[in-house]
């Protein structure tokens, strides 16, 4: 054997032989031991920490809450699909509180009408349309939803008590105690509401828009003369429109 | 297609083949060889302890999003729309066949309510993830093995041990990998891998409000996932491409396959 | 927390539907340059095989120049490799713990072998007598390199001469497959991905190999050109014929495959096709344009002319440096279109995203210009250290 090939295969030995002494060093000890892995590396994964925890923790402190909701249609759906991961509240309730949304459009991200959504599997509104003035946790119990309004239609017999339509309609509530209507009944203009309790979107309340019906308590000669109530004459007033093109039902003295 | 399929096949066989006596004769000179060839016989036999897979019954599926706003709480995935280890599409078709997808960030917010489009003929939601391929391309490239299944089918990444090739992000047909931003490593669904073992449903399918996605062990006769298979008509991802996923769909339309 | 600004940039021009991890295009400038570089390596290297092998004798001038370049663009072939990964720290695993059904874990050795076994001995069998008498006659700290350079081996008898020749053409003869083996890799990395309709094919080791030995020629050209310049040397003519003679060659072998590749795409027409179909259209300027108008045509009808009529030197030495210049460019934007492009449409099929890459940055053109002018620096240093043209030949 020549020299240089000597010499040459005496420094590739050190090479290899370095390659081996760094790889002793260097490859993870668990390293092949269940396949071309660290072994170790499964245990890595089972430690990372587990934010949604076991709802039996919720029953727990939040009993009527959970006693509620076992009854409606969201019985099995978990406390944490609405309200986030729990994990932190558990350890600490006053401090970490729990996600809550009462937005509209929270309750759509399920609900919404969509054609991609199987009716059978779930209820759905056209949230564009359906109540638009109210939030859904005025009327649906997020919880149990059907029993606020079964509530709602166990109190028929009160039915003039504002108090049940403003459990939905709670926006117009508002408009209208800062007028002049406040204190008119909600039957007065609506009529009565029984079968729009019962199924509110099958049973619309009657809506009045024509002249003669704002007539009955403010025309000139057709209402009753009562102290406090604005006369019009209707045969002068902006005959081109309807009263409502101006003022807004609820509160007369705002206008559009 | 199917003359194809072979042909691939055993070209990757082949190169496996030659793959590991190369790498057989390389290990000979090497400090513990024996622990190493052991580990190049490659693949556990199913039959013996779990086969985790998972499954959707897409005709369940309302796509409210909560599997995927779930998953990265659960699993501290950047908050980013361009990382995501679950997500959710909606396809919409219309009568004359043009296929429409979209996953506003990938549905973590949900889906708003489509105008109403007289075109649109159909439309549905499909919640994605891994597939946890049995022949999971990923786990093939990893330069490292850094990527691997774990003795009970679920394709993880050890993260202490990625070097961020991305690879394995080239190689998956579901783009189902990313490279996290902050630890600059491969990043993917893990089937909570930390929520399974200690008998906890996996984030998503615990938020899941219809039930829809199921997750369970291929193996046992009596569990969730293979009575699900059984009963439903279920189908996979891209089949074609051989990678044999254990996420089974049911009522999966063709446009989406 | 990393800035995002260029993927929310990236996410407002999304055409079509991509898969939400997609918007962030994970392969950049630098892994075309990876790509690039060792095709440059394996094209420059068979070009010196050409002489020494098949003894092409008009291509003496050039071989060690080739072997240089080659070994020169070499020593920069793992850093782009290196510099985009998320862990550069973690480079060692792929040496430690390679997992034997991953091309680029296999790579780590194929270039190992290249750079250790292949290039170097080659260089070292080739130079050994030169190293031996120049640790002799040059004095200060030279003589010292020159002196761990012989490994200690002093012998330049005829006899020990004769055994470098000897062990210089077998590793030569060696080297030919191996140079193949290191291209025809980096082909299969991208050509092994069933993922993606527009790297799987098995034409890519070979289209990949061929595109190298076509830059790798035209770097040779180019280099030979320049560095005759600089010395100012008179030019080889029958040399510069020489290579343009293979280059015309290798250049149609190379656009026919790629070519072939394509017819066959489109007359398959699967389902892919529809996305491609528009990616060739988004790829207009880098792939009709640079790649195949100015970077294989203009050339080939350049060369193909010369083989048919010879004008007079002045035009045939600039149309040849045009020729490299363009080739080189050529396939520069060839690797950019395979990596690039391949990653621009959804593997959903049904849209793409863009890519930006900033000038600053890790994985910015401004590293990329760097590391492509390194090797010419470390090629500057090289043939200071052994310059051919002092080598004794008998």
């Amino acid at each position: 054997m020549p020299n240089q090939l000597r010499n040459l295969i005496i420094v590739f030995a050190i090479f290899v032989g370095l390659f081996l002494t760094a790889r002793h060093f260097l490859v993870p000890k668990t390293f092949g031991d269940l396949g071309h892995y660290r072994a170790d590396a499964l245990q890595y994964n089972i430690d990372h920490e587990k934010k949604f925890v076991d709802t039996t923790l919720c029953s727990n402190c939040h009993t009527d809450i959970s006693n509620s909701k076992y009854v409606g249609a969201h019985k099995l759906i978990n406390c944490q699909t609405c309200h986030g991961a729990g994990n932190k509240h558990i350890e600490n309730p006053t401090i970490n509180k729990m996600e809550k949304s009462s937005e509209r459009e929270f309750c759509a991200k399920c609900h919404a009408k969509n054609l991609a959504r199987s009716s059978t599997v779930i209820k759905q509104v056209d949230i564009t349309k359906h109540n638009i003035d109210s939030k859904c946790v005025n009327c649906h119990n997020p919880h149990s939803p059907e029993i606020k309004m079964a509530q709602v239609a166990s109190n028929q017999n009160k039915k003039d008590e504002p108090a049940i339509c403003i459990m939905c309609h709670d926006k117009i509530d508002k408009i209208k105690t800062k007028g002049m209507h406040k204190s008119v009944p909600c039957q007065s203009c609506h009529g009565e509401g029984l079968n729009h309790i019962k199924s509110p979107s099958k049973s619309n309340m009657f809506k009045p828009s024509k002249r003669e019906f704002c007539g009955k308590c403010h025309g000139i000669g057709i209402a009753p003369k009562s102290k406090g109530i604005k006369q019009i004459d209707l045969k002068e007033h902006n005959i081109e429109n309807k009263c409502i093109d101006c003022h807004i039902g609820h509160n007369p003295l705002e206008f559009k | 297609m199917e003359k194809e399929n072979t042909k691939v096949s055993s070209r990757r066989d082949f190169f496996k083949k030659s793959g590991a006596i190369a790498g057989g004769l390389l290990l000979v000179s090497m400090l513990d060889p024996l622990k190493q060839i052991k580990a190049l016989a490659g693949e556990k036999p199913k039959g013996k302890g779990a086969w985790y897979g998972i499954g959707v019954d897409l005709e369940k599926c309302i796509g409210c999003g909560s599997c995927a706003k779930a998953c990265k709480t659960e699993n501290n995935v950047p908050k980013e729309p361009f990382f995501f280890r679950s997500w959710v599409e909606q396809y919409s078709v219309t009568a004359n066949g043009v296929v429409k997808v979209q996953s506003p960030n990938g549905g973590v917010d949900g889906f708003k309510q489509p105008v109403l489009d007289k075109e649109i003929e159909k439309s549905f939601f499909i919640p994605k993830s891994c597939n946890h391929c049995a022949k999971s391309p990923c786990e093939q490239v990893c330069p490292v093995g850094a990527t691997f299944i774990s003795p009970d089918g679920v394709v993880l990444v050890d993260e202490t041990y990625c070097i961020g090739c991305g690879y394995c992000v080239q190689a998956c047909p579901y783009a189902c990998r990313y490279l996290h931003p902050v630890k600059h490593t491969a990043d993917k669904c893990t089937l909570c891998y930390h929520r399974i073992k200690k008998g906890l449903a996996p984030a998503c399918i615990t938020v899941c409000p219809t039930g829809a996605k199921i997750y369970g062990d291929l193996n046992d006769k009596n569990s969730d996932l293979v009575k699900f298979i059984k009963e439903h008509n279920c189908t996979v991802l891209k089949p074609h491409l051989n990678t044999k996923p254990k996420f089974f769909y049911n009522a999966l339309k063709e446009e989406a396959e | 927390m990393g800035n995002f600004e260029n993927l929310y940039q990236a996410l407002q021009q999304v055409d079509g539907f991509i898969y939400p991890n997609e918007i962030e295009l994970r392969w950049g400038i630098l892994i075309v340059l990876y790509p690039y570089i060792t095709g440059l390596v394996a094209g420059a290297f068979i070009l010196a095989s050409l002489n020494r092998v098949f003894n092409v004798k008009a291509l003496n001038p050039i071989y060690e120049i080739s072997l240089l370049a080659s070994f020169s663009f070499l020593l920069v072939a793992t850093m782009p490799l290196v510099a985009h990964l998320g862990r550069p720290d973690r480079f060692y695993e792929m040496l430690m713990t390679p997992h034997f059904t991953s091309a680029m874990a296999i790579f780590g050795f194929v270039y190992l072998w290249y750079l250790m076994v292949v290039l170097l001995l080659e260089i070292w069998f080739d130079y050994r007598r030169d190293i031996v008498l120049w640790s002799n006659e040059k004095k200060g700290p030279v003589k010292y390199i020159y002196k761990i350079l012989t490994l200690g081996v002093f012998d330049i008898s005829p006899k020990a001469v004769k055994w470098d020749e000897k062990i210089g053409y077998i590793i030569t003869v060696v080297g030919i497959p191996s140079a193949f083996l290191l291209h025809g890799y980096v082909g299969f990395i991208f050509g092994s991905l069933k993922a993606n309709p527009w790297w799987s094919s098995v034409l890519m080791p070979v289209v990949f190999l061929f595109s190298a030995m076509v830059s790798g020629i035209s770097l040779v050209l180019f280099l030979y050109m320049v560095i005759s310049w600089i010395r100012k040397q008179k030019l080889d003519m029958q040399c510069l014929d020489t290579i343009g003679k293979f280059l015309f060659y290798i250049l149609i072998m190379d656009f026919t495959l790629e070519a072939l590749d394509q017819v066959h795409r489109i007359y398959v027409s699967e389902e892919s096709f529809d996305i491609i179909s528009i990616l060739m259209s988004k790829l207009f300027v880098t792939l009709t344009i640079m790649q195949v108008l100015l970077g294989t045509l203009v050339p080939v009808g350049i060369l193909g002319f010369f083989q048919f009529h010879k004008p007079n030197e002045i035009i045939r030495k600039i149309s040849y440096f045009l020729v490299s210049i363009l080739v080189l460019v050529g396939i520069f934007f060839m690797r950019w279109n395979v990596v690039i492009g391949g990653q621009l449409f959804s593997k959903s099929f049904l849209g793409f995203t863009t890519y930006k890459a900033s000038f600053f940055g890790a994985e910015g053109f401004g590293i990329a210009i760097l590391l492509m002018a390194i090797p010419f620096g470390i090629l500057a240093f090289m043939l200071w250290l052994l310059p051919p043209w002092k080598k004794t030949h008998e």
